[in-house]
């Protein structure tokens, strides 16, 4: 008994240990940031996007001012440091994952420093551009120039003009030399003939050597880039969110098995602290729930065990021990093949619930696992069968009459004559009677006959032909009313508070499974006749 | 009377076509107006006005803030370049501090993102006020007034965030709006006179306006010094500071780079350039034409520029007191 009770507790404390871990490893997978982060890469990505047309457009208005695509850089910047913090609080990110984010944000610096760069070269291509028509016109203009001079300047703009729409490596390299050779003449002329030559082919330079980079950095700042690692971070993200929410829910299962395991090892414990709870605990009702009153008794159990053990010594405490043994083994069996039935009955009714509603094989899932816990919790009674021997159940009688302090509260008269012998558990024959008696103290006791100085009465008889053993137990107590009697074979059924309702259930399990019939007549006030029949070995 | 009528419907529909034009022509200008309605807060600011004027941010209480930028004389000091503590010459010529609100980054490298960021360099470096941020904590800690009055702006105290933020917050107070040039912009065609217009003109068609732009009239981007022509071999003599961003950067492409430097104070912050070697806006006006713009312009051109950038300076509570 104090071994199992230490059993269970350590058994309990290993469980809800096991369950506070899930807990914590689900609280850590909080999937909130994953969530968060997944915003702020689509944020990003729509910021960037505007950057890029807001660069477009600064590229195609030469008059155009900065300050809109400077305003840029800072909003990018906070998304960017928010999003790093964001992806900094996930615990246990992968680390590929954490890789592409910190690759993301250096394509994000990328872009601001291509844009930067951007910048300042198309402030210098746009304005040679526009002035180069201009350059061309004050050479051409220049008396002193002569019409070779002016010709060959007028068709360099022209050709640069050209090159400028479609810029490609081989008119740049010929238009180099074109005007290398214009610069050769620049010496020779008067000075301000060769100062605007000097311009125009200065300017002439910058558009040649300028204009393809200003328009490759253009096209490298204006990519997709951007817009690809978004979509393919989001992706990654996303599919990140679902392995942990997947994980985050078998926590969670894990939990409810920890709570299951919980429940099915205090009921067993429960069970085998029914007698002395019974006596001295306290008992809730219920009709409902299994898990209640059997947690509730077992909370209370301890104290119940050690005063028995006080109260009784050494070898009370073996005997009684070995008579839970027998009890828990009975009530496993019984409780077991319940709980299989309505776990069976849930898997059935959850067939029932929608296809696509995910929930309804999880709890399908879950009544199938608990209906396998029961069942073996069931078999392992079974195969844990008694040694059958033959029993005379007049030897149960001093043993329940004790045990049930039954002549505190009542007169116990015990009539009992030759019976056949019963093949069968000592011990179970034993535990059936006792709870029938068990019962009549308590009925005793309710009516407060005992407070009243009249003491109750019991009359055990026991009666016997060839083939079968009649006991009957009559008492004088306060009787069952109708609805009672309808329902008191239902596990854990008790018309009274303090008791767990398994009394009875104990009995008639036993009394079918050797062969006998079970009777009870009662009316209420009126007292109780409860007669078992057992069939005889030599009917077997 | 229909004839009146009518006369009176085509005025007004001239009249509407010449302000939708107006506004459409303003909505295209490349500089835009200094905005009027922003809000400090004005416990930081006033907090940070004394914290600007205190010589005891500087390690032998000598030098201020406004030593070097004088909030009167239009926030610099009028030198090539400055003088911290012990007399110390720096590297480069101080810019104004009035607008620096308006720049994408501070410095003329824009080593420092922000107005709060670039509070260390000063404070810190050995020729500026060379201190110990602990040591100015504790300084104005023995203030009789600074611990309060910090109390009531910042919970926890006089640190170093502290300081940055209220002296950045008093900066970010430092713009000078309604400019004759803004009013203009906004309307007031009697703001300018014909050649302070023809200025702003020839810096549009010129291309001075390719980057110096915006409502800070530059502070938005860098530029290489001497795109056309290669100004340091001309001046010779090359230091660390004339390298600009690349000292930054590393990146070559960024040798000689230098934030444009907002136009906005430029009628009163002489002398010019990141070296100041250029005693007058017309010097700078010279320098920019050879080496910017590659192009020669008459002078009348230029002065008829010099006359536009000073309509370009507007007013701050600050100035002139």
């Amino acid at each position: 008994m104090i071994n199992s009770m230490k059993i269970g507790l350590g058994a309990s404390v290993v469980i809800v240990a096991a369950a506070v871990v899930l807990y914590y490893l689900a609280r850590e997978n909080d999937p909130e940031n994953y969530r968060a982060s997944i915003a702020q890469v689509q944020e990003i990505q729509q910021l960037a996007s505007d950057w890029s047309v807001e660069t477009a457009r600064v590229r195609s208005d030469p008059m155009a001012d900065y300050d809109a695509l400077v305003a840029f850089v800072p909003r990018m910047d906070q998304l960017k440091e928010t999003l790093l913090a964001t992806v900094r609080g996930i615990p246990d990110i992968p680390d590929r994952l954490a890789n592409d984010v910190s690759a993301y944000a250096s394509a994000i610096d990328a872009k601001e420093e291509r844009i930067e760069r951007f910048k300042t070269a198309n402030s210098v291509v746009r304005n040679s551009a526009r002035y180069l028509p201009l350059a061309a016109a004050n050479i051409v203009q220049d008396e002193a120039a002569g019409a070779g001079l002016g010709r060959e300047v007028g068709t360099v703009a022209n050709e640069i003009n050209d090159y400028l729409a479609a810029p490609s490596d081989a008119a740049k390299g010929r238009l180099k030399a074109v005007v290398e050779r214009l610069g050769a003449q620049a010496p020779g002329l008067p000075e301000r003939l060769a100062n605007a030559v000097v311009n125009f082919i200065a300017h002439a330079n910058v558009l040649l050597d300028r204009q393809g980079p200003t328009d490759e950095i253009f096209e490298q700042a204006t990519s997709s880039d951007i817009s690809d690692l978004s979509v393919r971070l989001i992706g990654d993200l996303r599919t990140e969110l679902d392995r942990v929410q997947q994980r985050g829910s078998s926590y969670m299962n894990g939990i409810l098995g920890a709570a299951a395991a919980l429940l099915v090892l205090w009921v067993v414990l429960a069970v085998v602290r029914t007698r002395p709870v019974v006596r001295e605990g306290a008992y809730a009702e219920t009709t409902a729930g299994v898990a209640a009153p059997a947690v509730e008794a077992a909370l209370t159990a301890p104290e119940a065990a050690t005063a028995v053990v006080e109260d009784n010594g050494v070898a009370r405490e073996a005997a009684v021990s070995k008579k839970l043994l027998t009890t828990q083994r009975i009530l496993a069996e019984t409780i077991g093949q319940r709980i299989a039935d309505t776990s069976h009955a849930i898997a059935a009714d959850a067939e029932a619930l929608p296809v696509e509603n995910g929930a309804a094989d999880e709890v399908r899932r879950r009544a199938q696992e608990i209906a396998e816990l029961a069942e073996r919790l069931s078999n392992v009674s079974k195969a844990r069968d008694a040694n059958y021997v033959l029993v005379d159940v007049n030897d149960c009688l001093e043993e329940i009459v004790d045990a049930t302090n039954a002549e505190t509260f009542a007169t116990v008269r015990q009539e009992t004559a030759d019976v056949p012998e019963v093949f069968a558990s000592r011990a179970e024959i034993c535990v059936m009677l006792e709870k029938v008696l068990e019962n009549s103290v308590q009925a005793i006791q309710e009516k407060g006959l005992a407070e009243d100085g009249a003491k109750g009465e019991i009359r055990i008889t026991t009666d016997g032909d060839d083939d079968k053993a009649t006991i009957t137990v009559i008492d004088n107590g306060v009787g069952m009313p109708r609805e009672v009697r309808e329902r008191m074979f239902e596990p854990f059924y008790s018309s009274k508070e303090n008791r767990a309702g398994l009394g009875l259930t104990t009995t008639s399990h036993l009394v079918e499974k050797y062969g006998g019939t079970y009777s009870v007549s009662s009316h209420e006030g009126g007292g109780t006749v409860t007669r078992i029949e057992l069939p005889g070995m030599a009917s077997r | 009377m229909m004839k009146e009528l009518l006369r009176w419907a085509a005025a007004a529909s001239v009249l509407g076509a010449c302000v939708a034009l107006a506004s459409f022509m303003q909505a295209a200008e490349p500089i835009k107006p200094i905005p009027t309605d922003v809000v400090f807060h004005a416990g930081k600011v006033a907090l940070g006005r004394m914290l600007f004027h205190e010589e005891r941010l500087s390690k032998d209480n000598s030098v201020s803030c406004a030593s070097c930028h004088d909030l009167a004389s239009g926030g610099d000091d009028g030198r090539r370049v400055s003088v911290g503590v012990d007399n110390t010459q720096g590297p480069i010529n101080a810019p104004t501090v009035f607008n620096a609100a308006f720049s994408f980054k501070q410095f003329w490298d824009g080593r420092a993102e922000t107005l709060e960021d670039q509070i260390d360099g000063p404070v810190q470096s050995a020729i500026e006020m060379a201190s110990l941020w602990p040591d100015v904590v504790a300084k104005l800690y023995q203030d009789e007034s600074y611990p309060a009055l910090f109390e009531e702006v910042y919970p926890d105290g006089i640190n170093r965030a502290n300081i940055k933020s209220a002296l950045a917050e008093f900066m970010r107070s430092l713009t000078t709006p309604n400019s004759r040039f803004d009013q203009w912009l906004g309307g007031d065609k009697s703001a300018l006179n014909a050649k302070e217009k023809q200025g702003y003109s020839l810096f549009k068609s010129y291309g001075c306006v390719s980057c110096h732009q915006g409502a800070a009239v530059g502070g938005n981007m860098f530029q290489v010094f001497g795109v056309l022509n290669e100004y340091f071999k001309r001046r010779g003599n090359i230091t660390e500071a004339d390298m600009g961003r690349f000292n930054v950067t590393g990146n070559e492409a960024d040798m000689h780079a230098f934030k444009v430097p907002s136009l906005r104070m430029a009628a009163h912050t002489a002398p010019y350039l990141h070296d100041g070697s250029a005693a007058t806006l017309r010097d700078a006006v010279d320098i920019m034409f050879e080496f910017q713009l590659g192009r020669e312009a008459p002078d009348e051109d230029k002065d008829a520029i010099v006359a536009f950038i000073k309509t370009l300076a507007g007013e701050s509570e600050e100035l002139w007191q």
